[in-house]
């Protein structure tokens, strides 16, 4: 009875992530209704934490200093780069002066995550005087990726969700430019759009839309409010998590302000084309998800209840994954053993519906997923965009194993990670 | 997490509960699908206690603002 019961439980969590990934699909079909206050003129700053980054930075500051946009800035943080960085960016801020500066940090001081980056990175702005005479609910700040690659159309896109007075941030659509150099690029593109155009575009109905680290666009006002009520908070509004941008997305939800995802522009950066190392980029993000969960006093506390309910599924979403990864490894052994056991028979043990259950729980949202997919991806055709959704499917066993490396690594104490290297 | 959307699309063991024992490596394959089962039976156990203290929150009024 017992055994039924936790073989029957196992299957639900199956059944229970269908039912969530089928409801947010729906939802995310539905056009959406924005409030729009009165139009005003607003001061973008685009933020660039690098690390090393000279292989990448002077295309993303020139897809910056290139927007069509009005008032704009860029700021590099230097993070004490062994490489070019810091030159790269005082020759764009000598070629286009006004729009590109330069923020160097040094050691000790220097290389604490990105989070610290980006807060002496807003320090900066205010102490520097680039932003005296502008009202922080005007200043619209933008964190980019080094290798992040604007869409020119990108402020002109996102503006209007600024119109509401209660909007606290907007995170763009995330594409890889080389998602043709191979079928991981390519998978990991899928993956973003999927992201982006069903599951945070759903979650702008529910009032849980995450920010993402790269195209976060926020005001400057609602940054202002996580600095402590005193405004003085000595560190900044991003924490020192793994995953800073999940974290201040969720602070931000908390501390009273709308997130909104903008499906109409998007930033482009650069695929890893190793499995190795994206499953260590992914065991990153997974050991940061963990330590969010540090966050779920405040959700209960201080977070609407429905977007609530969303955010602790989202934040417990690592225990699903370790969990759910027993599963294919439980299948792939009775698999063996049926195999083993029909030679020793000497007929055929499996059933058809070995076959077909497993297919229909497991690719049925392949087919969303592609057609999700070719409508971002016109030239790939729908039948292709199908097949690949399969691979997708066993593309995302790769959160399995960055899954238990994430919580070993969680485990043993172990906090501090190497940057993804730029190919 | 990007990881969602696999999430609903591994390849289940359903088949599991009706599989004959005799067969090699069954009942280890049905051992880790009950560990998997009773680690989500804890995990619905306190997603109830933690939704059971938002809905005390709410019901007192701190710091919802639905």
């Amino acid at each position: 009875m017992i055994t039924e019961l936790l073989l029957w439980a196992a299957i639900s969590i199956i059944v229970i992530a269908g039912c969530y990934n089928a409801t947010l699909f729906v939802l995310s079909r539905r056009r959406i209704r924005r409030t729009h206050g009165p139009r005003r003129p607003r001061l973008y700053v685009f933020l660039l934490a690098c690390l090393n980054e000279e292989r990448v930075l002077a295309e993303s500051l020139a897809r910056i200093t290139g927007l069509p946009a009005g008032e704009f800035m860029a700021l590099v943080i230097d993070d004490a780069s062994d490489d070019g960085t810091a030159e790269l960016a005082r020759a764009a801020a000598r070629a286009t002066p006004g729009r590109v500066h330069l923020l160097q940090r040094h050691l000790p001081n220097a290389r604490r995550g990105k989070g610290a980056a980006l807060n002496a990175g807003i320090r900066h702005l205010r102490s520097s005087g680039l932003l005296d005479g502008h009202d922080p609910h005007d200043v619209i700040v933008c964190v980019v990726d080094a290798d992040g690659r604007l869409d020119p159309h990108v402020v002109q896109a996102v503006d209007p969700y600024f119109d509401d007075p209660r909007t606290g941030g907007t995170q763009i659509g995330v594409r890889m430019y080389n998602r043709d150099k191979g079928l991981l690029a390519r998978l990991q593109d899928m993956e973003f759009v999927i992201y982006g155009d069903i599951f945070q575009s759903a979650r702008r109905y529910i009032g849980s839309v995450g920010m993402g680290g790269n195209g976060q666009f926020m005001r400057l006002a609602a940054l202002d409010t996580l600095m402590g009520e005193d405004g003085t908070s000595p560190t900044g509004p991003w924490s020192d998590s793994l995953t800073e941008d999940l974290d201040l997305g969720v602070r931000l939800i908390a501390g009273g302000w709308t997130n909104q995802h903008c499906t109409t522009a998007a930033v482009s950066q650069q695929a890893v084309l190793d499995v190795r190392r994206l499953v260590r980029q992914r065991s990153r993000w997974f050991q940061g998800h963990l330590q969010s969960a540090g966050l779920v006093p405040l959700i209960l506390r201080e977070v609407p209840t429905r977007a609530a309910v969303d955010l602790l599924y989202h934040l417990s979403s690592p225990v699903l994954i370790l969990l759910t990864s027993l599963l294919p490894l439980s299948f792939l052994v009775a698999l063996g053993g049926t195999a083993v056991g029909s030679v020793q028979a000497g007929r055929p043990l499996i059933s058809p519906l070995w076959v077909l259950g497993p297919y229909v729980l497991s690719f049925t949202a392949a087919y969303a997923y592609a057609f999700v997919y070719a409508r971002r991806e016109r030239g790939l055709g729908l039948l292709r965009a199908v097949l690949l959704s399969h691979v997708f499917v066993f593309y995302g066993y790769i959160w399995f194993a960055a899954g238990w490396w994430g919580l070993w690594r969680m485990l043993t104490g172990k906090r501090t990670w190497l940057k993804t290297a730029r190919t | 997490m990007y990881g969602k959307p696999a999430l609903g699309t591994v390849l289940p063991m359903a088949g599991l509960t009706a599989a004959p024992e005799v067969l090699p490596g069954i009942p280890f394959a049905r051992g880790l699908q009950e560990v998997a089962g009773a680690g989500f039976l804890l995990y619905v156990s306190t997603a109830i206690a933690l939704l059971s203290i938002k809905l005390w929150f709410r019901l007192h009024g701190a710091g919802d603002r639905t």
